[in-house]
């Protein structure tokens, strides 16, 4: 078996050798910048059981850039992976999509127990859902199900679809689009906007002069064994402690409110902070304090992203072993989060975000909270620390967290010493 | 691992066991909008005083910011004017707001670009407000001290005056020197009518004409009216004391008068 990850570089200059994908270099990790549709497909194909959403308008090369992705990985052909994806359309159904009853059954004799006949989709460990919001709000609610349990059902039969790798592409609001359900967005680990090439980029596309799926003949193609061991090789990433006090204290900084009850924002019914809640709150209009520039708290299943997306990226950047993972997580945690909050819209409208530019102002809130972790929130989480370890006594602790206008020292810590106490 | 050492590790030794410097040295100042929310309903001068910033620049950003749609905040944006205006030995560059220069104790303040701004200066006692151009009502109302030149002004002016001195190069409203118990006001044209009103101290200096009511109900003090048409109707109405100096009056001079002094004058 070669190395895997000799292969996905392989792979990457193949791509931009045929002129099959030529996307901006939008992702900046480190000191490298990468093209964030492609590399996140990449980080996603070396993850098991989480779903990337391309988001972008027509011709962005966001299907075909899975499917070339899909045709390399799995070792199948390009039309092969072209038939295994869904489309969105209303009359779409769980039938085509799913698996249906064999009609044949119908006419035997014996008892014998319904058989399902499940779609190649269903049983493909390359799932990709094309222009998910094409797809009325209903018919949504089935990937719902698939993302969260990682099973379909049909009359009554379950398939395990076991370990699969999801894509998703959506295209911006039409007029024959449906609004993405709020849950089926929470279970999309990243949201990547797929952007036109620039200038440089059409020009090489326009030397492009075969079709595609000739191209795609020539991409490098991964053995069972080599795709199979990727998802091993991200396991084997360590994330040091600095990553995962940042990551922990990035999901408070997005939780916690002062009003809300236990002080968790996910607990909100009907107020929220773009609907005045936070009027008068003493952290209101602190542009270094992220609670009251969103509306939604971040759930676990963020932490669980951003850990495993760090350690993709990290893999397929040659980081894996280097000291500054911190920087990985900064270029992937908007990635993560921005599909998933929404924004307060009187900061949104104003420059430099214009009411546009979601991604910007959820990465300037992301990269707000990671630098105040690294570099203002060192004393008071080792005044914690001395506390639980039991160095210090909690109301010693919590007088001085007194001191700290921080939201995690107040909401958090200090609740929690008094807990203890 | 223990807490602290997941953290040491974390911070790779960069964050301390045990505070050695203050974390801050009173509240966070934001901008305008997070100040104002900090101070009371009713503003006063130790409140905000107490308040402010002690850096001068952070102090200067917070009256070059803010919405004063509310006259709390234009209050509380009153006071922080007057205060980097003593605190800074040049003269503050202002555009004119409502209520600039609020209990102004020293320093100077120029106000330009805006038009009728009405409060300033009110309840100064020392210092210079320069207004360039047109100022709103109640220029330096309750001044004790300091003086205002103004371009112009509106209704008003210097009502309840203890003290220091107005100029007004322009035309003044009605009402002015309403209720004064002290200090110089000059009016370099046409004033309105009501000049002087219940006033108790102080002179008033008219360039121009004034208007009816010159003096009504004066207590004491004085007011000389310069101007060729002298003063409209009713001059002196019902007044109990002091002196009123014109070139000439409108009808009912002196109505109901019970004391004070009203001479014609003859020179220049």
């Amino acid at each position: 078996m070669s190395d895997p990850l000799e292969k996905i570089d392989v792979l990457v200059a193949t791509l931009k050798e045929l002129r099959l994908h030529m996307g901006r270099l939008d992702l900046r990790v480190g000191d490298r910048h990468l093209n964030s549709q492609l590399y996140f497909s990449l980080a996603n194909a070396c993850l098991r059981n989480r779903a990337v959403l391309l988001y972008g308008g027509m011709g962005a090369n966001k299907t075909t850039l899975v499917n070339l992705l899909g045709s390399a990985f799995t070792g199948l052909d390009f039309d092969d992976v072209e038939n295994l994806m869904v489309s969105g359309h209303p009359e779409q159904t769980e039938e085509k999509m799913v698996g249906f009853i064999d009609p044949r059954q119908w006419s035997s004799s014996g008892g014998e127990a319904i058989e399902v006949l499940w779609t190649p989709w269903s049983r493909s460990n390359w799932k990709v859902i094309n222009e998910i919001n094409r797809f009325p709000s209903g018919k949504q609610n089935i990937f719902l199900e698939l993302l969260q349990k990682r099973k379909v059902n049909y009359a009554g039969k379950t398939l395990n679809v076991g370990d699969t790798c999801y894509f998703v592409t959506m295209n911006p609001d039409f007029s024959s689009t449906y609004p993405l359900d709020e849950a089926l967005l929470d279970r999309i680990s990243v949201s990547v906007p797929a952007i036109q090439p620039d200038l440089l980029g059409g020009l090489a596309l326009a030397e492009r002069n075969e079709e595609i799926r000739e191209l795609a003949k020539r991409l490098p193609r991964f053995g069972a064994e080599e795709f199979e061991a990727l998802p091993r090789l991200v396991a084997e990433v360590d994330l040091d402690n600095q990553v995962e006090l940042a990551v922990v204290s990035l999901i408070r900084d997005f939780t916690l409110c002062e009003r809300a009850p236990g002080y968790d924002k996910s607990q909100l019914s009907g107020t929220k902070p773009s609907r005045g809640l936070c009027a008068g709150c003493h952290y209101f209009n602190n542009p270094e304090v992220c609670c009251w520039q969103v509306d939604e708290a971040l759930s676990d299943r963020v932490r669980q992203d951003l850990r495993a997306y760090t350690k993709s990226m990290a893999l397929l950047t040659g980081l894996a072993d280097a000291d500054t993972k911190i920087e990985v997580l900064r270029a992937i945690a908007p990635y993560v989060i921005w599909h998933r909050v929404s924004p307060n819209r009187s900061v949104l409208e104003r420059p430099p975000y214009y009411g546009a530019r979601r991604l910007e102002y959820v990465r300037d809130l992301v990269e707000k909270s990671i630098n105040r972790t690294l570099n203002e929130r060192g004393d008071m989480n080792m005044i914690f620390s001395r506390a639980i370890d039991g160095e210090i006594s909690f109301k010693e602790a919590a007088r001085e967290l007194a001191g700290y206008d921080d939201p995690i020292a107040c909401l958090d810590y200090i609740p929690a010493l008094e807990q203890m106490g | 691992m223990s807490l602290k050492g997941f953290m040491k590790e974390a911070y790779k030794g960069k964050a301390r066991e045990k505070r050695r410097l203050k974390t801050r040295d009173g509240d966070f100042v934001l901008g305008f909008e997070d100040f104002v929310q900090k101070v009371g309903d009713r503003p006063t001068w130790s409140e905000v005083e107490k308040l402010a910033p002690s850096d001068e620049k952070l102090l200067f950003g917070l009256i070059k910011t803010g919405p004063r749609a509310k006259k709390h905040d234009q209050i509380v944006w009153g006071f922080l004017s007057s205060l980097v205006a003593e605190r800074i030995p040049e003269p503050l560059m202002l555009p004119a707001m409502d209520f600039a220069g609020l209990e102004l104790r020293k320093g100077t303040i120029i106000l330009d670009g805006g038009r009728g701004a009405h409060h300033v200066g009110e309840k100064m006692s020392g210092g210079r407000i320069v207004v360039k151009g047109e100022a709103g009502d109640y220029l330096g109302q309750e001044m004790a001290g300091g003086g205002i030149v103004a371009g112009s002004c509106g209704d008003y002016a210097f009502r309840k005056m203890r003290g220091g001195w107005g100029v007004v190069l322009g035309r003044a409203g009605d009402y002015l020197g309403l209720g004064n118990r002290g200090g110089r006001i000059v009016a370099k044209e046409r004033v309105g009518s009501r000049t002087g009103w219940l006033m108790e101290s102080g002179r008033i200096c008219v360039g121009g004409d004034a208007g009816s009511y010159l003096g009504i109900m004066m207590k004491g003090g004085r007011v000389l009216v310069k101007g060729e048409g002298g003063a409209a109707a009713r001059a002196g109405w019902r007044m109990r004391g002091g002196a009123i100096y014109a070139r000439g009056y409108g009808p009912e001079v002196g109505a109901g008068k019970v004391g004070g002094k009203i001479y014609r004058r003859r020179g220049p």
